[in-house]
């Protein structure tokens, strides 16, 4: 990694492994290092149960590792260290969609007035604004999911942290909110670590496209795209945008082989 | 529509209807003696006392109300508290968990008699008596109902920092609130045979001292019309708790009309 990358790193795993131990001790992270730089989009592909999810809950403090280290550095005090976007919505059932957006502010003291100028400002962001007082059961799948994102929006978190965000949706959808996805980045630039099991998606959004491999979860490749932030909706049907994505599926069609005989054991 | 309603329900009515036809028709054929079991005509007439001031039945009516409205008010308030609170770890979790399997199943009138020796024949020793079982009720309901949350829930909870009471009103109380519901509705069917039971053997007023006076001077048909009030009271408060019920889970009502 170029030195004025390591300048100004956002989120720094080093030698992260879990375990969790039981009847089976499954290790899902083996020794995982990686740097995520400010403003930088980074995408984790890798079959069903490489612990990419693992990999994101830890450095949501949601899980301590079980040995290595997960530091993120702190830009401004009082501001999050993260904001997760989970992938099936995960909002509030009984709060309204506004009351979803400022959970987070309400959460750090922020005064009800301010936040709910946060909230209804993310959710005219995502073009939800007329939304604000619905429930989510209200809503679309899809729109559930944007709501989630003004959620994480809301908190303007040292990174932002996606957990398959588009995985329940359908493909129309999913192609629109990739759209939209990119669109955020370009306004504001935020760093992201972002999950998910579809190349194209990866390849679309990031600046790094991580490859993990099958149980237990190690890094296996770091692919650096050169595509400009700029880039658009057409750079699907691009050459290189195939050529790489092809790339990736044959790096990983190994061990998405090899997770499927883990789970036929 | 009330037609409709007698034509797909009238099942629901005729059955009791044919029972209350076949004990008046033996009672006044005294094939069971009417002493013990006066005709429902009887009784129903009878039923007018309610109304009547001299006989002090409505005070008792109001008496018992009353009790169980402050029992299950307790019931809840104290019951979601400690069993949200509980959750916290696991170890409080179990270590509750077997007290409560221990006292749920004893019925909770025979209380009486120890909170006696603390309190004496007070108000307060009724109430904690009847408080006993649907404040067990409505632990485990709690419980039951923050182990329902789901999971990931929880997670989002973490990563936005709730903490504290706003964990408790924001995502514990409402998550666990269907769970709750359901255990009110059961409390309130456990708080009304309690009191009434304490009522029969200690206390100077209410539904079941009403029943047991009249039993005891075997003034039979006062003593069903009580029976009967019991009934109503029973039948009342299901039905009205289920018309508010709704109205606590907005977000529920909502996914049922829309499914």
């Amino acid at each position: 990694m170029s030195d004025n990358v390591n300048d100004n790193v956002k989120v720094r795993l080093t030698d992260v492994t879990k375990r969790f131990p039981g009847k089976h001790d499954v290790t899902a992270l083996d020794n995982v290092s990686l740097e995520i730089a400010e403003t930088e989009f980074v995408s984790i592909v890798g079959p069903s149960g490489c612990g990419k999810s693992t990999l994101l809950r830890l450095v949501a403090g949601l899980y301590e590792p079980t040995s290595g280290t997960v530091e993120i550095s702190s830009s401004k005090p009082g501001r999050p260290k993260t904001a997760m976007v989970f992938q099936d919505h995960a909002l509030f059932p009984w709060l309204s969609v506004r009351d979803n957006v400022m959970f987070g502010p309400r959460n750090r003291n922020v005064p009800k007035a301010e936040a709910a100028e946060i909230a209804d400002a993310q959710l005219a962001r995502l073009g939800l604004g007329r939304f604000a007082d619905f429930y989510p059961h209200q809503l679309s799948g899809g729109m559930k999911q944007r709501v989630g994102i003004a959620r994480a929006l809301a908190q303007d978190a040292e990174i932002l942290l996606m957990d398959e965000p588009l995985g329940a949706l359908d493909a129309q959808t999913r192609t629109l909110l990739q759209e939209q996805i990119l669109e955020l980045r370009q306004e504001s630039q935020p760093t992201v670590l972002y999950i998910t099991h579809a190349i194209d998606e990866a390849v679309f959004l990031s600046d790094r496209v991580v490859l993990m491999s099958a149980r237990p979860g190690r890094i296996r490749e770091v692919i650096e795209l050169d595509f400009p932030l700029t880039r658009g909706p057409e750079l699907r049907g691009t050459k290189e945008f195939a050529e790489l994505s092809q790339g990736i599926w044959n790096h990983l069609r190994d061990e998405v082989q090899a997770a499927m005989a883990l789970d036929d054991q | 529509m009330i037609l409709r309603f007698f034509r797909e329900k009238w099942a629901l009515i005729a059955g009791p209807l044919l029972i209350l036809a076949a004990w008046e028709v033996l009672s006044r054929a005294e094939i069971i003696r009417s002493t013990f079991f006066p005709p429902p005509s009887e009784i129903i007439a009878r039923g007018s006392i309610v109304f009547d001031l001299e006989s002090g039945l409505g005070d008792d009516i109001l008496a018992t109300v009353v009790r169980v409205l402050v029992t299950i008010a307790l019931a809840v308030v104290i019951g979601v508290g400690f069993g949200i609170a509980i959750t916290a770890s696991r170890w409080t979790e179990r270590g509750t968990g077997t007290v409560l399997a221990f006292i749920y199943p004893i019925p909770g009138v025979l209380f009486f008699p120890f909170l006696t020796f603390v309190l004496g024949r007070t108000e307060a020793a009724i109430l904690l008596t009847a408080l006993v079982t649907p404040l067990v009720v409505m632990v485990l309901y709690t419980v039951a109902g923050v182990r329902s949350i789901d999971h990931t829930l929880l997670e989002v909870a973490h990563n936005y920092s709730s903490r504290g009471v706003r964990r408790f009103f924001q995502v514990l109380l409402p998550g666990s609130l269907p769970s709750i519901v359901t255990g009110i509705r059961i409390s309130l069917g456990f708080a009304l045979i309690a009191v009434i039971a304490i009522e029969m053997v200690g206390a100077q007023n209410g539904l079941g001292n009403f029943l047991w006076t009249n039993w005891q001077i075997l003034r039979v048909t006062d003593m069903y019309v009580a029976l009967l009030c019991i009934a109503v009271l029973g039948l009342l408060s299901s039905v009205g708790f289920d018309a508010v019920a709704d109205r606590l889970l907005p977000w529920r009502a909502g996914v049922e009309k829309v499914a």
